[in-house]
């Protein structure tokens, strides 16, 4: 961690310190106050449910069961949406032919596509790897195709004079020039196939955080599903902080200052 | 029958190209291995070149232009904005190609970019991606040089930035970016250096520096260098030969021999000629702004 990194850590870190017991604070406070642990059980309760659910090790396989299902769907999805942006930006006819598809299949929402899932795939993680992977398919792709049509025509003639043949223009400039946007749309996916392999598993899986929350919320137990929406809250943020983190050595140089 | 001839001509293209990157290459090796001095500078001429952005040639940017620049040559282009300075680079770089007309370098016909001949931009174009020492070495690197990280400190120590090797160019000045910038177009020996207005966008001190710089390093490697610039100052310090440029269309409208007389900065300050010089060509230029500016339809274009 650079100076800045480490500064602006301890920064940060008493604030949450602060508002993590905050928090806590006006749960505790509202759950007295409704007192009904069906409607909104309190943090106590939900701390013995978190424990009980990994003493028993049914929320570590539901863990293991979602995050197998996300990376499945978001690994589909980066393999086909960062080389076809890249081939649509680099050659317009390419772009001409599936440009419109995109246009037109982009706005249906994941969720939407359930039903045909299950019809395709049946019950299980197919349907689940087919949604992650829709989720995760189209920012990806969208932010790749940006980094594609990107690449500055004076990096392309610089490297033309330096004699850069096809090969090394494709990997040190096109590629080069489309990674900050790649990298952008990857973590952009990987959130948004976390958020649709819950929305999946609610439906159309036997396992995992979301089959978990829907299970519980038919047996009214409220503590498991606070812990349920706990976990995916953490795992997402924790997440969103490993990529933080990845960026710094896939990109060094956005964070070098003059 | 259109298209194969396009074809035709287009993988022959591609093979000019191929075929000058290999020339290059080989030279870059005798470099390396001293069978050859560094950068022989090289003849460029024009003949003839007219270049139209329209679909029917019309309104040309450049018209007409004929001109030779010999060997080892600092020929520098004046002119107001938009008298197809820029325009006039990029044609002799073979980013563009003439409407009309040819340019050759050392007679060989320029139909694309090639190692011969290299450009640095106003803007810095250095790969941002990479470190400097990697940026200077990709020319290099990509020519088949056995040492492609040392010929980079080489001209990196020529540009006293060996220390900043490791640096990211975000980090550096503009002044020192346009270092780098010189050092990696230099590093592939080109034949002609051209140079779109280097200092364009650094302040003053920076800049005069900088034109020192050039000076030193022309001393020790000397391509012919075709440089773009709004400065006439610049341009009389630099300059073996400036070609002021008139505008609507581009072309050449006069020649004036500078011979290096001016390198003196110090001195040629209080130089009557040098006063004499500098104020026929604002003069020369002035006439050509007025023209553009005064043209009937021009709020209309």
């Amino acid at each position: 961690m650079n100076r800045s990194g480490i500064s602006r850590f301890f920064t940060s870190f008493p604030w949450f310190l602060l508002s993590l017991p905050a928090l806590l604070l006006v749960w505790r406070l509202a759950a007295d106050r409704v007192d009904n642990p069906v409607l909104l059980p309190s943090p106590n309760l939900v701390a013995e449910s978190a424990l009980e659910l990994f003493g028993d090790g049914s929320l570590v396989a539901d863990i293991k069961a979602s995050l197998q299902r996300v990376f499945t769907g978001f690994f589909i999805a980066s393999t086909l949406a960062v080389p076809l942006a890249l081939l649509m930006a680099y050659f317009l006819p390419l772009r001409q032919l599936f440009l419109p598809l995109v246009t037109i299949l982009r706005p249906i929402p994941p969720i939407a596509w359930i039903p045909l899932a299950i019809l395709w795939f049946g019950l299980g993680d197919k349907p689940s790897y087919f949604i992650t992977a829709l989720a995760a398919f189209f920012p990806i792709f969208l932010n790749a195709f940006a980094g594609g049509i990107d690449v500055q025509p004076r990096h392309v003639h610089a490297a033309r004079f330096l004699g850069a043949g096809r090969w090394l223009m494709v990997r040190h400039i096109y590629l080069m020039s489309a990674l900050p946007h790649v990298w952008t749309g990857l973590r952009i996916g990987l959130g948004q196939s976390w958020m649709a392999v819950v929305t999946a598993e609610l439906i159309a899986a036997q396992s995992g955080l979301g089959y978990m929350i829907q299970a519980n919320r038919i047996n009214l137990e409220t503590q498991h599903v606070l812990t349920g929406m706990i976990v995916i809250g953490m795992l997402g943020a924790l997440m969103t902080t490993a990529l933080g983190w990845c960026e710094r050595f896939v990109l060094p140089w956005k964070f070098q200052r003059q | 029958m259109r298209a194969a001839v396009m074809t035709l001509l287009r993988g022959r293209k591609a093979r000019l190209t191929a075929d000058r990157r290999f020339e290059a290459g080989q030279r870059l090796r005798d470099i390396a291995a001293g069978r050859l001095s560094a950068c022989r500078a090289a003849k460029v001429s024009l003949h003839d070149v007219s270049v139209s952005f329209a679909p029917d040639r019309s309104a040309a940017v450049v018209s007409g232009l004929e001109l030779t620049i010999l060997p080892g040559e600092f020929v520098t282009f004046l002119g107001p904005s938009g008298c197809g300075k820029t325009t006039l680079l990029n044609v002799i770089g073979g980013m563009i190609l003439p409407t009309t007309g040819k340019v050759r370098i050392n007679d060989a016909l320029v139909t694309a970019p090639t190692p011969m001949c290299n450009i640095v931009f106003q803007q810095h174009s250095l790969f941002e991606w990479m470190r400097v020492a990697d940026n200077v070495a990709f020319g290099p690197r990509a020519l088949g040089h056995p040492d492609p990280r040392g010929e980079a400190m080489r001209f990196l120590h020529l540009v006293g930035l060996e220390e900043h090797a490791d640096a990211y160019p975000v980090t550096l000045s503009g002044g020192m970016r346009q270092r780098v910038a010189i050092a990696r177009a230099l590093a592939t020996s080109p034949s002609v250096l051209l140079m779109d207005e280097p200092f364009g966008a650094l302040d003053a001190q920076t800049r005069s520096i900088m034109q020192e710089e050039l000076l030193k390093l022309r001393r020790s490697i000397a391509p012919t260098v075709i440089f773009v610039t709004h400065d006439v100052d610049e341009a009389l310090l630099l300059s073996d030969r400036i070609f002021v440029m008139r505008a609507m269309p581009g072309g050449l409208k006069e020649e004036i021999a500078a011979d290096g007389m001016f390198r003196h900065k110090e001195k040629v300050l209080r130089n009557g000629k040098y006063r004499a010089l500098r104020q026929h060509i604002l003069t020369q230029i002035r006439e050509e702004t007025l023209k553009v500016f005064n043209r009937p339809n021009r709020m209309q274009r």
